[in-house]
């Protein structure tokens, strides 16, 4: 565990000097009085001075375990990777098919797939999860929502 | 005399039929929040937020308070009904509420849990109502008095976050950085923003918060096999006259114990609760009963996280201070509906401020009266397994990550944070100081440089002020004492 940990260390340490970097190239003092750069620069070494003793911790007390514990089966790990992908599919498309058909693939492929759910647990929370609940926002809560692309849902308030 | 009809006001605003409707809702959210295994109070009231954006400000408030708070009582259900915490701040009611409900006592346990919880929130409201004179002292404060207490309440939220102080540190460090994202508040110059429009205006706290704890959430338990929850029988609900006498103390005590821990910002509920069950083990006559089913062991914890929510508004409304992260969630939806929470809400806006304290007394009251008959509800709520549950979660998160700005970007936002939290949890960096200083950092910064811009940038402005002095002595105090702590053991075994 402690290479997991010393490598999550080192990324954290490499964007702190980038945000230090980034905060070097604003103003930092003007006239007026700090600049725009003051804040993010003294909190960029900050970080880096909590990286060095988090780092020199991890020398003097190393963790128990291997780094592979930190990952999970490789069942959980697809399932975890297909959570991340479908919402990913999800914000890129939402607003070419609209709010409600998409979330019903969306829901669709959560319950059927990685839910292993039965086809009608899966239709009818499917239904209710995208359709019920786009009429329920836009028509009851005024919430704005991406419209369906097919004009037969559209029509129907969908 | 003055709070006293400010009150009244209160109540003459939160008894309207729209305000108690808000009450209601929030109250059954809140619980149902609470009861769901795997949806703590943060990423819940996150989560919900979008049901508030056209709701008038006082109602959004009333209902996400309610939600925190009715999030308290339901996380007492799946505790002694499965011996899963459905928050953090159950955690310790397993031990002996689920040993009762293997006694067949389950209806007795979540009465005096229910009990104990109107009592505890109810003082703590009381203790809320009371401390408003002291926004008058906070209305003094200008910006290095004001910079000086978000650093020791930083300090505090550190101090007491998980359990390295240094990952602490670097989580509430994170949250700030992300706080500068957008225009700069005294210049205007763009920060961090990679040409984005939608950065201009900052990072969008809410998907950030689902993504952290939402959806960081989900990744996590998606990793495990979803099994399906077994509960025990529940038996009649109301409890006995010696269940009723045997917690009358460990109530008082836990009221006590929750009131005042939760007005140190960054003391978490289950710290609450914990402290009240080791000091039930400490004054019982016959400590052997714990952990085989006392009913103190319920009664004390449960009555101190409840007082512990209410009275971590006091930091809130008094000072501008968020105590937690669901807290720091709650400034948030304040600030979306363009209210400053401290001691200016009650100057500017006294109907919000005492409409949402009077609000508090009548949801806990709504709590009691609905937790016991509707506990078979719950209970039912509870089968449902966590595979169709996530999937229902999922699509809520979307939602609101979607409709905050009518943008993909946040989608996408929540996405980013929401691997990034799954990630944070597995190197054990605690994600609820980097909330508390998203929200506390643009404040931060702006009454830093304020302070320095008075001064001509002579950082002796907070040496003049004796209150600005006095918040960062006490801040590097709670720093430096648990490093100090960790020193003394070892050269003792030095000397030895």
């Amino acid at each position: 565990m402690t290479r997991v940990h010393q490598a999550a260390c080192l990324i954290i340490f490499i964007f702190s000097i980038w945000v230090g970097v980034e905060a070097i190239h604003m103003n930092y003092y003007t006239s007026l009085g700090p600049g725009p750069g003051f804040f993010p620069f003294w909190l960029a070494l900050f970080m880096i001075l909590m990286c060095i003793i988090w780092f020199i911790q991890l020398w003097l007390k190393p963790l128990k375990g291997k780094a592979m514990d930190a990952v999970p089966d490789r069942a959980g790990l697809l399932r975890v990777a297909a959570l991340i992908a479908s919402t990913a599919v999800f914000g890129l498309l939402v607003e070419h098919l609209g709010f409600s058909l998409l979330m019903f693939a969306f829901l669709l492929f959560l319950l059927y797939a990685l839910g292993r759910q039965t086809l009608f647990v899966t239709l009818t929370v499917s239904i209710f999860g995208s359709f019920g609940v786009y009429y329920v926002f836009t028509k009851y809560l005024n919430v704005h929502l991406p419209e369906c692309p097919i004009s037969f849902l559209r029509i129907l308030g969908f | 005399m003055e709070y006293f009809n400010d009150l009244l006001m209160g109540f003459s605003i939160a008894l309207s039929i729209q305000n108690l409707t808000f009450a209601l809702i929030g109250c059954i959210l809140g619980t149902l929040v609470g009861v769901l295994p795997g949806l703590g109070p943060a990423a819940g009231t996150a989560l919900l937020i979008p049901l508030t954006f056209n709701l008038p400000p006082t109602g959004a408030i009333i209902m996400l308070a309610a939600i925190y708070y009715g999030s308290q009582y339901g996380g007492t259900i799946t505790s002694v009904l499965i011996n899963v915490p459905g928050e953090a701040s159950s955690a310790i009611t397993c031990i002996d509420g689920y040993e009762m409900a293997k006694q067949g006592r389950a209806g007795a346990a979540l009465a005096i849990a229910a009990i104990g919880s109107f009592v505890g929130g109810t003082v703590a409201v009381l203790g809320l109502a009371a401390a408003a004179p002291l926004t008058r002292f906070a209305l003094e404060f200008g910006p290095a008095e004001f910079f000086s207490l978000m650093v020791l309440g930083m300090a505090l939220v550190s101090g007491l976050a998980g359990k390295s102080m240094v990952k602490a540190l670097m989580s509430a460090a994170f949250g700030l950085m992300l706080g500068t994202i957008g225009m700069d508040p005294a210049q205007g110059a763009p920060r961090f923003t990679f040409d984005k429009l939608e950065l201009l205006d900052g990072i969008g706290f809410i998907s950030v918060i689902m993504g952290l704890f939402g959806f960081g959430e989900i990744l996590t338990n998606a990793e495990e096999e979803w099994k399906p929850i077994v509960t025990e029988k529940m038996s009649k609900v109301m409890p006995t006259l010696k269940d009723l006498k045997a917690s009358f103390w460990p109530i008082i005590r836990g009221t006590f114990i929750g009131f005042f821990l939760g007005l140190v910002p960054g003391m978490t509920g289950s710290a609450c609760s914990f402290s009240s069950y080791i000091a039930e083990k400490k004054f019982a006559k016959d400590p052997s009963r714990f952990g085989k089913g006392a009913i103190e062991g319920v009664a004390g914890p449960e009555t101190a996280n409840n007082a512990h929510a209410n009275a971590a508004y006091i930091p809130l409304f008094t000072l501008g201070i968020p105590g937690s992260a669901t807290v720091a969630i709650l400034m948030g939806a304040f600030m979306m509906n363009g209210l400053i929470p401290g001691p200016f809400l009650f100057v500017e806006r006294p109907d919000v401020a005492w409409g949402v304290i009077a609000s508090m007394y009548i949801g806990n009251v709504m709590l009691l009266i609905l937790n016991l008959p509707l506990v078979g509800i719950w209970v039912r709520i509870l089968k449902i397994p966590y595979s169709i549950l996530f999937a229902v979660i999922m699509a809520f998160m979307l939602l609101g990550a979607y409709a905050t700005d009518n943008s993909t970007f946040d989608i996408m936002t929540m996405l980013v944070f929401g691997i990034l939290g799954y990630l944070l949890r597995k190197v054990d960096i605690p994600l609820a100081p980097a909330v508390l200083t998203l929200i506390l950092g643009p404040m931060m910064e702006k009454n830093l440089r304020r302070a320095l811009e008075m001064s001509q940038g002579d950082f002796g402005i907070f040496l003049e002020s004796p209150i600005a002095m006095f918040l960062l002595i006490a801040a590097a105090i709670f720093l430096i004492t648990p490093m100090l702590k960790f020193l003394i053991p070892n050269k003792r075994k030095k000397t030895e």
